[in-house]
């Protein structure tokens, strides 16, 4: 059975993973943009984040367009491998019901 | 990293499956809100071919054939082009696609307009944007809502204006169909 992953697990962190795991390989999202679709705070959003790219599942560029500030987010080839692998955890605990 | 065990869930089947779903749906959402915002550079393209093809149409009608001529080859170029732009990671033939799909649309009406003749200035100018709301709605029936709504409301505007306001269709077209399609660009960028 693939192994249940504490880190996407927790409610936000998994919508986040989802949200991006949807987009193709290598796209990068808005930090304003994220925070939108995943109807989080701004500080929420950060602090989870965080927690993903300290753990190689997503990366984090920063830039300015212009003099603003612009912050993406994509998802690492760790980050997706580490999704599949907990969808197909859940998946396992269903017995092939999903 | 995560941790991964690979013994007992710490879930039920209950929270396995809830979770599972809302995965499902933070992804349909998400893939449509990105098809969503791949689609409205499109809108913006040919929000201004039909403020200028419109407009001209009604302030210069002896020009209106070469003027849509020009303004269709250019939003097909520009079309083609924001396609090899938006697409080539994940589709290298989009910019063929988008050239098929517009010869395909135009053929169509050509040779409708072939099967229909002969028919007024007008109701070539109002069968046009028809041809773009059905092919609007028929998408959006697998691309989601929105284009659903923006091609069902571009219809109604067409025929709102066809039937109503007969004398200057061609100037309701330019501002008000030019600015459904803006404003239907501008909603698709939109969370």
């Amino acid at each position: 059975m693939a192994g249940f992953n504490d880190v996407i697990h927790q409610p936000i962190r998994l919508k986040i993973v989802a949200t991006l795991h949807a987009f193709p390989s290598g796209e990068q999202v808005e930090f304003v943009r994220l925070r939108a679709i995943v109807n989080a705070t701004e500080g929420n959003l950060g602090a989870h984040l965080g927690t993903l790219e300290k753990a190689g599942y997503i990366a984090v560029a920063k830039d300015f367009v212009g003099k603003k500030p612009r912050t993406r987010v994509q998802l690492t080839a760790a980050g997706r491998r580490a999704f599949q692998q907990h969808v197909a955890h859940l998946k396992d605990i269903l017995g092939g019901e999903f | 990293m995560g941790t991964t065990d690979n013994t007992a869930s710490p879930l039920t089947p209950e929270q396995a499956r809830a979770a599972l779903q809302g995965i499902e749906q933070a992804a349909a959402h998400s893939t449509s809100l990105y098809r969503y915002r791949q689609a409205s550079p499109f809108f913006f393209v040919w929000a201004a071919v039909w403020l200028l093809g419109y407009g001209a149409s009604d302030l210069l009608p002896a020009w209106r054939g070469p003027v849509w001529l020009l303004l269709d080859a250019a939003g097909v170029a520009l079309s083609v082009a924001v396609a090899r732009r938006q697409f080539l990671r994940v589709d290298r033939r989009a910019g063929w696609r988008i050239a098929g799909l517009a010869g395909a649309l135009f053929g169509f009406i050509f040779c409708a307009l072939v099967v229909f003749a002969p028919v007024s200035g007008r109701q070539v100018s109002a069968f046009i944007p028809l041809v773009a709301a059905v092919a609007y709605t028929a998408a959006g029936l697998w691309l989601g809502l929105r284009f659903v709504v923006t091609g069902t409301l571009l219809a109604a505007l067409t025929l709102v204006g066809y039937l109503y306001v007969a004398q200057h269709f061609d100037l309701w077209m330019a501002v008000v169909g030019g600015s459904a399609l803006l404003l239907a660009g501008v909603w698709l960028r939109r969370v």
